[in-house]
């Protein structure tokens, strides 16, 4: 009882410490861009009440999930098929790394032009700024598989399918999953981006109309609401790799 | 001696010549080694690190192809890895699989093939109890110990029945105490079986206590400078045959031929 309650100061002092500071600062001074955290509160109850508000929501939740999830597949089998195959790996790298170069938000452009502004053309700008990172971690991470493995996967005769499958792919498990993290945080942001660019729908679209008109508390709701997916997002992919990789945890000695 | 119904197999390595690329240039590792190894023999190839030990067993392994000469098991040309091999290196905790389960380890030369799952659990129980793991079959390699693990990676080489096991440096980074139960397990479980086994070692003690010939690269590119025969009797005892006054005569002439 006494070391749970050790272990939820150790973690929540700091915030606690942070929000205090921040009523207490706002509550006495005049500047109308830094509502008090009361007031934030407060606003989150009529703010959600208004249903554009939660489609928005709503909106910007299925953006993520499908754009990641198209982006980081599209990733993980490119990935491991140019990792693979040095042929391949030699004829795309140079084209992959100039389309990572290009940030994604200059790629937007492109998309809306050939995609409009509606869903789909966001959560097609997701998957991209997804796919890169994904399929660039993935792809080292197999062409740099122990020798030893593949020597041993040799000796047992595996075939090309086999042994990226049951050795390679497994083997890279450490720097897929760093690279599928990245990918997430990448995700939060374009996300964000992509529904400020005149789509009006979304987080991102809530959060730049309550600015354009001065709803500076809505503002905060929207920033912190996105925050607040993002949090989730990063703690739901923490626990998902650890359910579907524990191995890879405990024999990093890692908790 | 060790001729039951299921030996090993014969193995004729004929003016065989490796060479490497560096740099561009081709570098020759090895260059007109000849040498034969009948059934069931253990054939321990002892020399100074980077003499070309390791290239000499992954090309008979059939990982890399020699440059000239050929390498023939029981008188097929070697182009891959043949059926049924056993190999196990120095390196274990790079050879097994840490995403599987020791049993899962032990199991996998059986991927692909066509063996019922009840024979297939018997037999990785079998191979398990053989070297001492039946109480670790659910563990992960690495939760396990250096010799542990390395009884682990034996197991996975032996499960198969092997007609060659090809052992490179397989104890060298483990203590002095593990090392010589190993041998002796090793030993052990080969003249059961009647296995094929090449075993490189710069360890000169350990090819004499294990082997039935000796053989020494030297030289660059290297070549077999000497043959020696061990002809100790077995079963050997750790203790007893290591202070055999023939074996310390073979380890004089050995040090002697690898100093050469």
């Amino acid at each position: 009882m006494k070391n749970r309650l050790i272990s939820f100061l150790k973690f929540t002092w700091f915030p606690v410490l942070v929000v205090t500071a921040w009523q207490f600062v706002s509550s006495n001074a005049a500047n109308p861009f830094f509502p008090a955290p009361t007031k934030i509160y407060a606003a989150t109850k009529y703010v959600f009440t208004a249903q554009w508000v939660t489609q928005s929501l709503a909106t910007s939740l299925y953006t993520i999930f499908a754009g990641y999830l198209i982006g980081s597949l599209l990733g993980l089998v490119f990935g491991s098929i140019f990792g693979s195959n040095n042929l391949l790996r030699e004829i795309f790298t140079p084209i992959t790394n100039f389309m990572r170069s290009i940030p994604s938000p200059a790629k937007i452009p492109v998309i809306i032009a050939l995609f409009g502004i509606g869903l789909s053309s966001r959560i097609t700008t997701v998957a991209i700024a997804v796919l890169f990172p994904v399929l660039l971690t993935t792809m080292r991470a197999i062409a740099t598989t122990d020798s030893h493995l593949l020597d041993y996967s040799k000796i047992l005769k595996f075939g090309y399918f086999r042994s990226l499958i049951q050795v390679r792919i497994p083997a890279a498990t450490g720097e897929i999953l760093a690279g599928l993290q990245v990918a997430l945080q990448i995700a939060v942001l374009v996300m964000v981006v992509s529904e400020m660019l005149g789509s009006g729908k979304g987080l991102g679209a809530f959060v730049i109309r309550a600015q354009a008109t001065y709803m500076i508390t809505d503002m905060w709701v929207g920033i912190l609401t996105i925050g607040v997916v993002g949090l989730i997002l990063t703690e739901g992919f923490g626990f998902l790799e650890r359910k579907l990789a524990p191995w890879y945890f405990s024999s990093k000695g890692i908790k | 001696m060790s001729q039951d119904i299921d030996s090993g197999v014969t193995l004729q390595v004929n003016d065989l010549a490796i060479s490497f690329s560096r740099n561009g240039q081709d570098v020759p590792v090895i260059d007109g080694l000849s040498f034969d190894v009948s059934a069931g023999e253990i054939l321990a190839v002892c020399g100074q690190s980077g003499i070309g030990k390791s290239t000499l067993v992954r090309s008979i392994a059939g990982l890399i192809s020699p440059h000239r000469g050929e390498i023939s098991i029981d008188s097929n040309v070697v182009r891959e890895p043949i059926e049924n091999l056993g190999f196990v290196t120095q390196d274990y905790s790079r050879s097994l699989f840490p995403w599987l389960s020791v049993e899962k380890n032990v199991a996998l030369p059986f991927k692909g093939r066509e063996i019922s799952k009840a024979e297939r659990k018997v037999r990785v129980s079998q191979a398990l109890a053989e070297v001492g793991l039946e109480d670790s079959a659910r563990l992960y390699p690495w939760q396990l110990s250096g010799g542990m693990q390395q009884r682990v990676a034996i197991a996975r080489a032996l499960v198969v029945k092997p007609k060659l096991l090809i052992l490179d440096e397989p104890f060298a980074s483990l203590d002095v105490y593990v090392r010589l139960e190993l041998e002796d397990l090793v030993l052990n479980l080969v003249q059961t079986h009647g296995t094929t086994t090449l075993l490189v070692t710069h360890d000169i003690d350990e090819a004499i206590y294990m082997a039935d010939r000796v053989i020494v690269l030297s030289g660059t590119p290297a070549d077999s400078t000497s043959d020696i025969s061990v002809n100790l009797p077995r079963p050997r005892v750790q203790m007893e045959t290591r202070s055999n006054p023939a074996f310390l005569q073979l380890r004089n002439q050995l040090h002697a031929s690898i100093r050469a």
